[in-house]
């Protein structure tokens, strides 16, 4: 198999698995799933009622579904080795993730 | 008076169970529950295995000004904002996802420096207006302040710390013994 296509069913694989446990972790207990992927309520319904069949042709696609969250505040806030320490580091980080728009449907 | 409704009694009571769980007090019980004092008092005893401690809930705005619990207590209630504004959960059952999650942040073994009865004062406080959020210039994060208080330049206590952080053991316990738990390198 040449790289190319080796690269492709990665990516359709973290498709998949994220979708997989999106929709695993918005059956459970959804608003708790909403605050961890940061999604709004349409997107979350949207996700959920996905049909099997459905979420593997979404997954199957050449680019990846899932962004990356952080701002630049956030992202600062996660490298910045304070002295504080990591646990007073990781509620910096949540913290300003949970003020961070979350992603929706215009 | 309305008529009694047998499932929204249940309901309530599966509600007092998940509160007393989380380490909710009686009088929390009492307003956020329907249920009568004594059937709360027992409750407690069947869940907890004790009587409900008595005396007066934890009453001081200024608690949550101090650096550790401010930051323990913004966390919170950033979580909480978030469950309210886009969770679609309102009151109690906001309350007890939020503070989930702000358990996971804290260390297991020991008590959590925010209890629930606290995180429930927090709450009360910003919807009396005693408390408001204060954006950092730094980090843009939100911070616990108390009402009118000046907003302008002002930077939390993680982007400054204060001199003596992290120098009692409570502190300490929070903020550096998960370091050595988890086995990352600590920064010189």
């Amino acid at each position: 198999m040449d790289a190319q296509s080796n690269l492709l069913s990665e990516i359709r694989e973290v498709n998949l698995s994220y979708l997989l446990l999106a929709q695993r972790m918005l059956h459970e207990d959804r608003a708790t799933a909403m605050f961890r992927l940061g999604f709004s309520s349409e997107v979350a319904d949207i996700i959920s009622n996905l049909t099997l069949a459905q979420t593997v042709k979404l997954a199957s696609s050449s680019t990846l579904l899932c962004r990356f969250r952080f701002d630049e505040a956030t992202l600062l806030a996660a490298l910045n080795h304070s002295a504080l320490g990591s646990a007073v580091q990781r509620a910096h980080t949540t913290m300003l993730m949970a003020n961070q728009p979350v992603e929706q449907i215009d | 008076m309305s008529k009694k409704s047998v499932v929204n009694e249940a309901n309530e009571i599966q509600l007092a169970i998940s509160l007393i769980q989380l380490g909710a007090r009686l009088q929390m019980l009492e307003a956020e529950t329907g249920l009568s004092r004594e059937r709360l008092v027992r409750l407690y005893k069947e869940i907890k295995g004790v009587s409900p401690p008595k005396g007066m809930l934890p009453f001081s705005a200024d608690w949550f000004m101090t650096w550790l619990p401010n930051i323990h207590a913004s966390l919170f209630y950033n979580i909480y904002r978030f469950m309210v504004t886009h969770g679609e959960l309102k009151g109690a059952q906001a309350l007890i996802a939020a503070y989930r999650l702000y358990l996971e942040h804290v260390n297991t073994e020991s008590e959590p420096l925010l209890s629930f009865t606290r995180a429930w004062m927090l709450i009360r406080f910003f919807d009396g207006g005693l408390l408001q959020l204060t954006e950092c210039t730094h980090c843009k994060g939100k911070f616990v302040s108390l009402a009118y208080e000046p907003q302008a330049g002002f930077v939390c206590s993680i982007c400054r710390p204060p001199p003596r952080a992290c120098k009692t053991r409570a502190e300490r316990s929070f903020a550096q013994v998960d370091i050595e738990s988890i086995g990352v390198p600590e920064m010189a």
